[in-house]
């Protein structure tokens, strides 16, 4: 039966060591077999990830270094010849009002849409958590903004905040508001441009912030009740605590991705009306493509990149702070 | 017996932490070693390092008398069982038992009807065949071990490397699956390494126990060996529920016998016992060793101690006792013990069931019993 | 019983919320495509109309080129040809991206390096080029591209877009194979399977959803660039993100065949985004939550 073959041995291959001393022997010839040869293959792994590596580096990192040196010269697509000239773009730049005036109008874009983005985001996803008939419906169409373009979704409000015809128009007129031409009036520009990036952008903290509210564990809800708290203080002390981690995360993603917004703004307004909706991302490439001045749009951009990389290390150690805090406390 | 495995100053360290630190042991064929340690002391890095799943830093392993260091997991005749039992999720119970006879290493030598023979015939041994078109999400724990077990018999390897394989299962199904195991294995003759943090499991199943602390073996030997002639502190109170009391203690001379002193109770070693008397000593005393005399009178030889706790559990009773100096001692009784919490009473012992042990080495110096050298 | 009124009476805020919000966020999507059903008249006058009489002739000039560069005058317009850009740059990229990310998700998690942080540092790295702004890029790498001749190529888009689609397969794939535990494939190994049969016969499958999952979530990323194409694409390989602005010219606002276009190009990533729904979660909010 079964087991009898243990006995002598003869049926299977493991139960004789001959392989074992064949493979050595082999082995050390070095035959053939030294190709299949597993023992290392951990080892060898980590090389798959070279491509990874290679690929991003090449359309990414090295064009931003050769940037980079651009920002040292006097690059000009309209001038003949290009020189290097240390520093002085910078210190140019920082002289600049229209400059200045981007780097304005990036941080009110910015602190205006995040924060509405979060507070609007939060409060959907805490709707969205609640056990009512459908849930399913309205979870589902929460992801759809979420999905299509951003440049898509900044034209179809472009069409509704037309001045004349304009849908967006009609339905305010209900409320006594006059025609209102959104986004080529300057006092509107930029709040037309706020409320269409919180239309594409809040379904993203909804989600997360949503997904953070459905993975809270039951025990400190049920320890709560049980000891007779009132729901402010449920909130204040268990809910906030314990999302802290997730809103930090929604709110370090939204942050970086809207300080380099561009393709609702080009889409929309491009820049316009008279750089009012202009931040710092755009100004580089109109400096670029509409004035020819590489050189020294490079410089915005180089300094762009180091406030976004300087708040995401900030914000990213913050994160992780939280993060730790919170599986220690548990 | 033939040797099968053998294992030679085997060193794993993961960064700075030293797993396993030089271990030499062997098995033999048809004999059930069970590797014995509390968490962390580097029994699950020994299984992996023998079945090839680590690369040891220093050591050799040998199978047969080969040297298998360079040889890749597939290629080793060892089959192993995993703590969390490792199935494959997506496949049947069938096609998981089926996967060694099915790879590619060895895919000539098995048909299709081979492959399902040995299959049905293997789950059948264990009790597995009615489950065996079911996915390992559908199984109880009890039955995803014999899966896993199953799993590794069909290979029939030379060595089987089990890790806590009943560790996860409810008590009452671990003592049938613990003589279910003797069986199997007592049938099979295959060397088998199984590794286990529970002592009852190592003295029930094992034909030798290797003691394993922080990497190194404290102790090889036979279950009798290492229940009653511990090598160290360690071995003597790991085994043992609950563990050994220690006492602080010295040697005295007196009229020519060796006597322990502790507590003021002399104990008798015998006349020619060969131990140097300077040292501080531990005595070891397993609370099933010890018994309740009952008032001041009696025998004289006894320690004076004050019950504090008696926890019945069942048939036996464990008593807390509290000694003079604040120490607190355990006893395992068969019988009610007639005593109540705050009882003075004398606690005493036989002298054959004494262990000491070096208060600064803590390496064991006598024991007890038939034979008097530790 | 006030205990449940109570209850009921926070129900009906919460569903007013809930469709409140669903109005919110429907209502431009669904006046766009009432928009490309509309006749030109309908469109411009004054007093938008909510009942109207639809015609497909939006859609009808979109899909004939011919009619497109008479009615705008010089610039010639060319929707299926940025539909088809939008699928053979999305599609080879995320192939691409495929190809290159999932086996360093795998190395990531398996493989053996120096130091053990060394595995999440190149994750995060990877991840944090999502962080970068583009022009930073997009400035010397026009240059570049002019100088080797990629400007306006699929290669070149194709391959600028891996800065979009390898950052992140590495990302999630990493997530889903660390999901896999080791002791599965520790016991293929023992059973007799090198690593590379292992990783076909075990993680594989186990991983097909969520790589499936995360190839969808890629494409729809790719697909919805927009800066990359300006600065880099041209005439021939325009996609319907860049496509889309040519509606709007100095000569004539195509209202109603721009509307069209928005809800042709937005089509596909709705449909593959319903089609995905339950790993999306896990995919949105780049693994942090299970879900």
């Amino acid at each position: 039966m079964l087991l009898l073959p243990f006995a002598g041995c003869s049926l299977f291959e493991d139960c004789y060591p001959l392989n074992i001393k064949s493979w050595s022997a082999t082995k050390k010839s070095g035959g053939t077999l030294n190709l299949i040869s597993e023992v290392d293959s951990s080892m060898k792994l980590k090389f798959l990830v070279i491509p990874a590596i290679v690929i991003p580096v090449a359309v990414g990192v090295i064009p931003f270094l050769i940037g980079l040196i651009f920002s040292f010269t006097d690059w000009n697509l309209t001038v003949p010849g290009v020189h290097f000239i240390g520093i002085q773009n910078y210190i140019e730049i920082l002289r600049d009002s229209s400059f200045w005036e981007a780097v304005l109008v990036t941080i009110e874009f910015t602190g205006l849409a995040v924060g509405i983005e979060m507070l609007l985001g939060s409060f959907v996803a805490f709707l969205l958590s609640r056990n009512v008939r459908g849930q399913w419906f309205f979870r589902s169409i929460i992801l759809i903004p979420l999905t299509v373009a951003p440049v898509l979704s900044a034209l179809m409000w472009k069409l509704m905040l037309a001045p004349t015809g304009g849908v967006i128009n009609y339905l305010l007129g209900f409320l006594g508001m006059p025609n209102v031409a959104w986004l080529s009036n300057p006092s509107t520009s930029l709040l037309s441009l706020v409320v269409i990036d919180v239309y594409i952008n809040t379904p993203f903290v909804a989600l997360l912030v949503f997904a953070g509210i459905q993975s809270l564990p039951l025990e400190p809800y049920e320890a709560a009740q049980v000891d007779g708290a009132s729901g402010w203080f449920v909130f204040k002390s268990l809910t906030l605590p314990m999302l802290k981690p997730i809103l930090i995360l929604a709110l370090v993603f939204r942050l970086i991705l809207s300080l380099k917004t561009f393709d609702i703004i080009y889409a929309t307004t491009r820049g316009g009306p008279a750089a009012l909706t202009t931040n710092l991302h755009l100004w580089s490439y109109i400096n670029s493509f509409q004035y020819g001045a590489i050189g020294y749009s490079m410089t915005g951009a180089a300094i762009l990149f180091i406030m976004i990389f300087a708040l995401s290390m900030w914000l990213i150690k913050v994160w992780s702070r939280s993060v730790s805090y919170m599986t220690s406390s548990q | 017996m033939r040797e099968v495995l053998k294992v030679v100053n085997l060193k794993k360290s993961f960064g700075k932490i030293k797993a396993v630190n030089g271990i030499t042991f062997s098995c033999n064929e048809g004999e059930i070693s069970v590797i014995l340690g509390p968490t962390g002391a580097g029994k699950t890095t020994t299984l992996r390092l023998i079945a090839g799943l680590e690369q040891p830093d220093e050591g050799e392993i040998y199978l047969d008398d080969t040297i298998i260091n360079d040889l890749p997991p597939f290629r080793r005749s060892c089959a192993m069982t995993f703590e969390d039992y490792a199935l494959y999720p997506h496949m049947s119970v069938f096609d998981n038992i089926a996967s060694p006879l099915r790879a590619p290493v060895r895919r000539k030598q098995f048909t299709p009807e081979d492959v399902r023979r040995i299959v049905v015939e293997t789950a059948k041994l264990l009790e597995i065949d009615k489950l065996l078109d079911r996915k390992p999400s559908e199984l109880s724990g009890g039955q995803r071990q014999r899966v896993a077990l199953g799993r590794t018999l069909v290979r029939k390897p030379r060595v089987f490397l089990l890790d806590e394989p009943i560790a996860h299962l409810d008590a009452a199904l671990r003592h049938r699956m613990r003589a279910e195991m003797k069986r199997i294995f007592g049938e099979v003759k295959t060397a088998v390494v199984y590794v286990t943090h529970d002592y009852l499991e190592a003295l029930a199943l094992a034909d030798k126990i290797i003691v394993l602390r922080n990497g190194e073996i404290q102790q090889t030997g036979t279950p009798q060996d290492v229940y009653f002639k511990p090598t160290n502190v360690f071995v003597a109170s790991f085994l043992g529920d609950p563990p050994m009391n220690f006492l602080e203690a010295a040697l005295v001379r007196k009229d020519g016998h060796v006597f322990v002193k502790v507590d003021g109770m002399l104990v008798s070693l015998g006349e020619d016992v060969d131990l140097d008397l300077s040292r501080k000593v531990m005595l070891g005393i397993r609370p099933s060793d010890m018994y309740i005399l009952k008032g001041d009178n009696g025998g004289g030889s006894g320690i004076k101690v004050t019950i504090r706790t008696i926890e019945p559990l069942g048939n036996r009773y464990i008593v807390t006792a509290l000694l003079s100096g604040g120490k607190m001692i355990k006893i395992k009784l068969e019988h009610r013990p007639g005593v109540a919490p705050g009882d003075k009473v004398i606690v005493g012992f036989l002298p054959s069931d004494v262990h000491l042990f070096d208060a600064q080495t803590e390496r064991a110096l006598w024991h007890g019993g038939e034979s008097n050298r530790g | 019983m006030y205990m449940q009124k109570r209850e009921e009476l926070h129900k009906v805020w919460i569903y007013f919320g809930l469709v409140a919000t669903a109005i919110l966020v429907l209502f431009p999507m669904l006046w766009t495509v009432s928009l490309s059903f509309k006749v030109p008249q309908d469109i411009t006058c004054a007093v938008p109309k909510f009942i109207f009489k639809p015609t497909l002739d939006n859609y009808r000039h979109l899909f004939s080129i011919a009619k497109l560069s008479k009615s705008v005058g010089t610039t010639s317009l060319n929707f299926p040809r940025y539909f088809l850009n939008s699928l053979i740059i999305s599609g080879f990229g995320t192939l691409l991206s495929l190809l290159v990310g999932v086996p360093a998700g795998y190395a990531l998690t398996r493989g053996k390096f120096k130091k053990s942080s060394t595995r999440e540092n190149i994750a995060f790295t990877l991840l944090s080029f999502w962080f970068g702004p583009e022009m930073a890029i997009l400035l010397p790498l026009y240059k570049l591209y002019r100088t080797f001749g990629l400007m306006d190529s699929y290669i070149g888009l194709i391959l600028l877009y891996q800065l979009i689609g390898v950052p992140f397969v590495v990302w999630m794939s990493r997530s889903y194979f660390l999901d896999i535990p080791v002791s599965i494939e520790d016991a293929s190994l023992l059973d007799g399977y090198t690593r590379w049969q292992t990783f076909w016969r075990i993680d594989f499958p186990l991983v097909k959803p969520g790589i499936a999952a995360t190839a969808v979530l890629t494409f729809i990323f790719e697909w919805n660039n927009f800066v990359f194409a300006l600065v880099v694409g041209g005439r021939h390989t325009m996609p319907v993100t860049t496509g889309a602005l040519g509606f709007i010219s100095y000569e004539a606002v195509l209202w109603g065949q721009m509307a069209g276009a928005i809800v042709i190009s937005a089509l596909p990533e709705i449909i593959l985004a319903i089609i995905v729904q339950k790993y999306m979660i896990r995919g949105l909010t780049f693994g942090a939550v299970r879900g």
